[in-house]
Parts: structure tokens; C-alpha cells; sequence
């Protein structure tokens, strides 16, 4: 008896590992790979548009000391930080509501939400043109109720009209993602919690948030990562002005032909976001499981 | 406030025609239903999955609100008072431990809403466990513990806040028989020991007969008897209750005056039955174990034929044809290991473990 059971678990283990074994192609074949080619190219050179295969930092300490550079990164880690959050915020007690008030028409609720998703992003972004512009929906409804004289311009091409539509795009990722945490807790607990004298706010900060900001934090890292590497919406929204860090790592890979700085640029960019969502994940922790 | 009932009414929970009706539902989940539960007592509600006794539970913790009726708490009113404003806590069937604190912390929880003073909340939470004798397992995680673990420590973080009444809501449903067994003679020496009253829902009427002072059984709704244990075992109200606790003789029959006295015709049987038995048809209730074959007490005898023996291990089920019915003896082993299926026999039973229920 004992025997076979250890077979048939030895089996188990080697169909797991099998199993497993697509995931690590592809690992490797589209993400290891790319990342690693990245890397070496960032330490590379181009002279006057010349590959020059000879290892040295110099892309770093040129994409470090440029001050537009640096200005334009910590601008694209301020949006994307604060697009991401707004995402959350709105996303996560949307998710609550549609969990919690919402019974038949939950499902509906929640396609209503991803439903952008499927439409092309180069149409959810054009669109804020169309909402933001001079002659957008919200100045013709302003100057239409009197309320303004001449168009407001501030709107568009800014960094606010990067804000606004990251934080758009990013909305149905941050749903997603907060909606499977708190679909997956149980009622029970939320009773439990109310039974023990807790009032609602108390339940939400000692059972609720510890056990759904890991979902939270996953849709966070979704925004931030998309919004972080963005350089559509800040070509066709954010103007002169709007520019991210994006828009440079394109530049280096098409009008300056500079691939080995756009590498490093984006290295940095890969490592700076990285250092954020481990932070991140640090202090969304929750010990212990649902069963 | 009602102030005025309050000597002469000591109990803690009382239920005065609640009704309720679930959204989206025709039918009432809880129907018309009245009931006192007094003092440092185990009541228990018993019935099947659908009767309402977890819709009652729920209504007591704060969970549900009534649809109508009344329901006090040490005659103050609860209808409308949220979960958390009510000094009574819940055991829940499927434990509903905080996955993500320790035991400790899951007992302590209570203690920490209320804002208790640091080193009593230690103190609480030390004699708590200590009582479910899980202080070992202080700082481990819920899911590291067994079923029969997490149980004590749900009744632990229940406890702790001394509430006026412990509602138990199938506790021991998710245990297996042994613990579950074990978990009866607990449960029932630390209601003592504590002296709150718990409220205790069951499905499981072999719990609710050992554990409880009163018990209540619940059927579409309403309650069909209220009494002690023994009451409901050998006093059955209802035909319901007759059938759901036990095993019962449920045969019809007629109650009627023969030569100036009230008696109860039962197939062929007759027996003498209280003067104030209602007259007419009904149901008459008997035990399987108050029907003696080929011997024991009993002033009402026939002989009949057995049909059918089935056997249970520790006992037999003989199924007799005697005067127009058939009924089912439980007989011990001893005294039932030489009867054979067509032998004639001897039915006896008491006319006073004849109950007649209401159909």
C-alpha cells in the first residue's frame, strides 16, 4: 500500500514538473532572453550610430548626469506613482460595492468595467483628446452653460492629461484584481468581525484591507507598470510639456538610432520600477491563508 | 425598556411572534415564532436544514433583522441594533477564524474592539485559551491547527468578551463522529463552568437531547415543541416530532368514549386514555423501544406474527403484524437472538407510552 502510494506521488510530482515545463520555455524564450540581450546592449556603444562592441557604463553615467533626463524620469515616476494610486482608490471600493450591494447584476457590473479593455488603446487615449481638447466635450458643456468665456487649454497636452488617462487605462486592471480578493472572502469572517464588537471601520482596517491589499497591490503594480513604460499616451496627450521617460527610451531606439542608451534607459526604468514593487509587496504582506 | 415585565420575566432572550421573510422568497423562513430562553441555560434549537433555526440564530447575533415580531435581549430591544452594538457572540460552523492573525490574536479580538486596557486583554485572552485548553498553541496560525482546534478556539474568541448569551451555530457539524462525541461532554461542562446561556442550532438531535436543558424543534418555520429533552423523547407534540426525534410507531387511530370512558382504538388495540384527550381520528405515537416482545412490562398484550427482523448490531428491529398493525419493537440481543421470521409472539406495551400527536 505504502508503495504504491509513494509511486503514484513520485508520478504526480514528475506530470507537475512536466507540466511545468511550457511555462519555463517561454520564460525564458520571451521575457529571460530579451531582458539579458537588454542588459548586454545596455553596455554597449554607438558612435555616430555604429554599434561599438566594447563593455563600459558610459550609457549610465550619460542617462544620469542628462538633466533632462533625469527630470523627465522623475516626472514619468511621479505620474505613473499617482495615476496608479487614483486607479486604486477608485478601483478597489468600486470592486467592494460590486461585491458586496450587487447580487444579480454583478456580473454585468463587472463586464461594464472591463469592457474598455477590449476596445484598442490608441482609441481609449485618442478618445481623451476628444474630452479634454479645445473643443472637447468638457469646454463646449463649460462654454455652453456660460460658465467660461474662451477654451480652456490647460487641459490637454500636460502632464494632468498623461494623469488623467493612465489613470483611465489603468482603472479595469486595479478592478480586476481587487474585485477576485474580495470576491474570495468569506461573509463569515465579515460576521465574525461584526460579532466581536468591531464597527464597520474597525472590520475594514484589522480584517478586510490585511486580507485584500495583496489583490489591491497586484492591480497597483499592474498601473504602475503600464504607465511607467507608456510612451503613447504622452505622444498623443501630453504634448511638449507631457513628455515621459517612455517617449526618450523611443527616441534612442528611432530618431537618434542610439539603441545602447535607450537600453540602459530602460534598464533603469526596469530597475527603478522593480525597487517599487518590492517595496510594495514587502508591505502588503498578509501571513496566513483563506481556506 | 420594559421595565415593568422585568422580575416577573427573568429571561434573557425572548422571541415574541418573529417572522421572516427573505427577500425575493415567497415563502416565511421564520413563522409566527415565540420563545423564551431563561438565565445559564442550554437551549437548543433542533430541526432540518430549511426549518429556520439558523434564520433564528442569526436574528439573535444581528446577522438578519426580522420581518416582524420582537426580539430583547434582558428586555431591551435588538431589532435594529447592529451585530457589533450586541453583548452576545457567535460560534460559527465553520469556525470563521481571522486567517491572517494567530490564535492569540484571534482570541484577543474581542477585547481589542472594545479597547480594553492592555494587560487585561492579556490576562482575558490567557484564561480563554486556558480554558479550551489551547494556550500552547498561542502564537501558530488558524490554518495550522485541526478542525477540532479551530473549533476551541472560535468558542475561546467567543467567550472572551463574557457575553450575555453564546450562540452556537452547528459548531460540531464539520467534526468527525469521535470528536464530535467529545466535543459534546465539553461543550456541555464549560456551559457550566462559565454559566452563560447558550443557544445552541443542531440538525443533529442526538446533540441537542445530551446537551440541553430545553430544546426547541423547528419544522417550515414554526416550532413544534418546546420541552425538556425527555419531554420531547417521550411526550411528542406533533406527528413532526414523533417522526424527527427517535424512532417511532406513527399509525392512525381514533380516540372515542367506550361505555363512559375516553379511550384510543387503535387497530384492534383499546386502552384507556386521560379524559381530556380530544375526541376523533389522530395519530398515535409509540416508541420502538417501548414495544416488548415475548416479554417485559406492559398491561396491554396480543399475540402477532413477525414479518420482518432487520439487525442493527447492538439490537433488532422486529416488525410485527398484530391486531391490524404493524408495529416495530427494539429489542436487545439477548432476548431477540432466537426469534425467527412467521413465529407467533407475544406484543406488550404500556397504554401510558401511547402518545397521540397532532397530524
Amino acid at each position: 500500500m505504502a508503495k504504491s502510494v509513494s509511486l503514484s506521488s513520485k508520478r504526480i510530482s514528475f506530470s507537475k514538473r512536466l507540466s511545468l515545463a511550457p511555462l519555463l520555455f517561454w520564460s525564458i524564450l520571451l521575457v529571460l532572453t530579451p531582458n539579458a540581450l537588454m542588459v548586454v546592449y545596455s553596455l554597449w556603444k554607438s558612435e555616430d550610430g555604429v554599434l561599438k562592441r566594447v563593455m563600459s557604463i558610459d550609457n549610465y553615467i550619460e542617462a544620469f548626469t542628462n538633466p533632462v533626463a533625469i527630470s523627465v524620469l522623475t516626472r514619468t515616476i511621479i505620474v505613473a506613482l499617482g495615476a496608479s494610486t487614483l486607479a486604486t482608490l477608485i478601483a478597489y471600493p468600486t470592486a467592494w460595492f460590486v461585491v458586496r450591494r450587487l447580487s444579480k447584476r454583478r456580473l454585468l457590473a463587472v463586464l461594464l468595467v472591463i469592457v474598455p479593455l477590449w476596445i484598442s488603446f490608441l482609441i481609449r487615449v485618442y478618445s481623451w483628446k476628444l474630452v479634454l481638447g479645445e473643443r472637447g466635450f468638457i469646454n463646449s458643456t463649460l462654454l455652453s452653460l456660460g460658465l467660461i468665456d474662451k477654451p480652456l487649454t490647460f487641459m490637454l497636452y500636460s502632464s494632468f492629461a498623461v494623469f488623467l488617462t493612465l489613470t483611465y487605462v489603468a482603472i479595469p486592471f486595479c478592478f480586476v484584481s481587487s474585485y477576485s480578493a474580495l470576491e474570495r472572502l468569506p461573509n463569515s469572517l465579515l460576521e465574525a468581525s461584526a460579532d466581536s464588537g468591531a464597527t464597520p471601520f474597525q472590520t475594514f482596517r484589522t480584517v478586510i484591507w490585511p486580507l485584500t491589499r495583496q489583490g489591491a497591490a497586484i492591480g497597483f503594480s499592474l498601473a504602475l507598470l503600464l504607465s511607467c513604460g507608456d510612451y503613447l499616451t504622452p505622444a498623443m496627450v501630453g504634448g511638449l510639456n507631457g513628455t515621459m521617460f517612455g517617449s526618450l527610451v523611443i527616441t534612442q531606439f528611432g530618431l537618434t538610432n542610439n539603441w545602447p542608451l535607450g537600453a540602459a534607459m530602460s534598464v533603469i526604468l526596469l530597475l527603478i520600477t522593480a525597487m517599487f514593487l518590492a517595496v510594495l509587496a514587502r508591505i502588503t504582506r498578509t501571513e496566513g491563508t483563506l481556506d | 425598556m420594559l421595565d415593568g415585565t422585568k422580575g416577573i420575566y427573568p429571561a434573557v432572550v425572548r422571541f415574541v411572534d418573529v417572522s421572516k421573510r427573505y427577500k425575493d422568497s415567497t415563502s416565511l423562513a421564520v413563522d409566527n415564532v415565540s420563545f423564551e430562553v431563561y438565565p445559564g441555560e442550554f437551549f437548543s434549537i433542533l430541526g432540518p436544514s430549511g426549518s429556520g433555526k439558523t434564520s433564528c440564530l442569526r436574528m439573535i447575533a444581528g446577522f438578519e433583522q426580522p420581518t416582524s415580531g420582537q426580539i430583547t435581549l434582558e428586555n431591551t430591544n435588538l431589532v435594529g441594533v447592529p451585530p457589533h452594538l450586541r453583548n452576545v457572540n457567535t460560534v460559527f460552523q465553520n469556525y470563521a477564524l481571522f486567517p491572517h492573525m494567530s490564535i492569540e490574536e484571534n482570541v484577543s479580538y474581542p477585547l481589542r474592539m472594545a479597547r480594553i486596557k492592555k494587560t487585561e486583554i492579556q490576562q482575558r485572552t490567557k484564561e480563554a485559551l486556558l480554558l479550551v485548553e489551547m494556550h500552547e498553541f498561542a502564537r501558530r496560525l488558524p490554518h495550522q491547527l485541526s478542525g477540532g482546534q479551530k473549533q476551541r478556539v472560535a468558542l475561546a474568541r467567543a467567550l472572551v468578551g463574557k457575553p450575555k448569551v453564546l450562540l452556537l451555530d452547528e459548531p460540531l457539524g464539520a467534526l468527525d463522529l469521535q470528536l464530535r462525541q467529545q466535543m459534546q461532554i465539553k461543550l456541555k461542562d464549560l456551559q457550566r463552568e462559565v454559566g452563560i446561556t447558550f443557544i445552541y442550532v443542531t440538525h443533529d438531535q442526538g446533540e441537542a437531547l445530551s446537551m440541553s436543558n430545553r430544546l426547541a424543534v423547528m419544522s417550515s418555520g414554526r416550532i413544534e415543541q418546546i420541552g425538556t429533552p425527555k419531554d420531547v423523547y417521550f411526550r411528542p407534540k406533533t406527528y413532526f416530532v414523533a417522526g424527527f426525534i427517535g424512532r417511532a410507531n406513527l399509525e392512525p387511530g381514533v380516540v372515542e368514549i367506550s361505555q363512559g370512558n375516553v379511550v384510543g382504538r387503535w387497530g384492534d388495540f383499546v386502552f384507556p386514555v386521560a379524559k381530556e384527550t380530544p375526541l376523533g381520528p389522530c395519530v398515535f405515537s409509540l416508541r420502538h423501544e417501548s414495544v416488548n416482545v415475548n416479554g417485559g412490562a406492559g398491561e396491554i398484550s396480543a399475540v402477532g406474527v413477525i414479518r420482518d427482523i432487520v439487525f442493527l448490531g447492538d439490537s433488532l428491529e422486529v416488525f410485527v403484524f398484530v391486531n391490524g398493525l404493524t408495529l416495530v419493537a427494539k429489542t436487545q440481543m439477548q432476548i431477540g437472538s432466537d426469534l425467527k421470521i412467521g413465529q407467533d409472539v407475544i406484543v406488550s406495551f404500556k397504554s401510558a407510552d401511547v402518545v397521540r400527536v397532532d397530524g
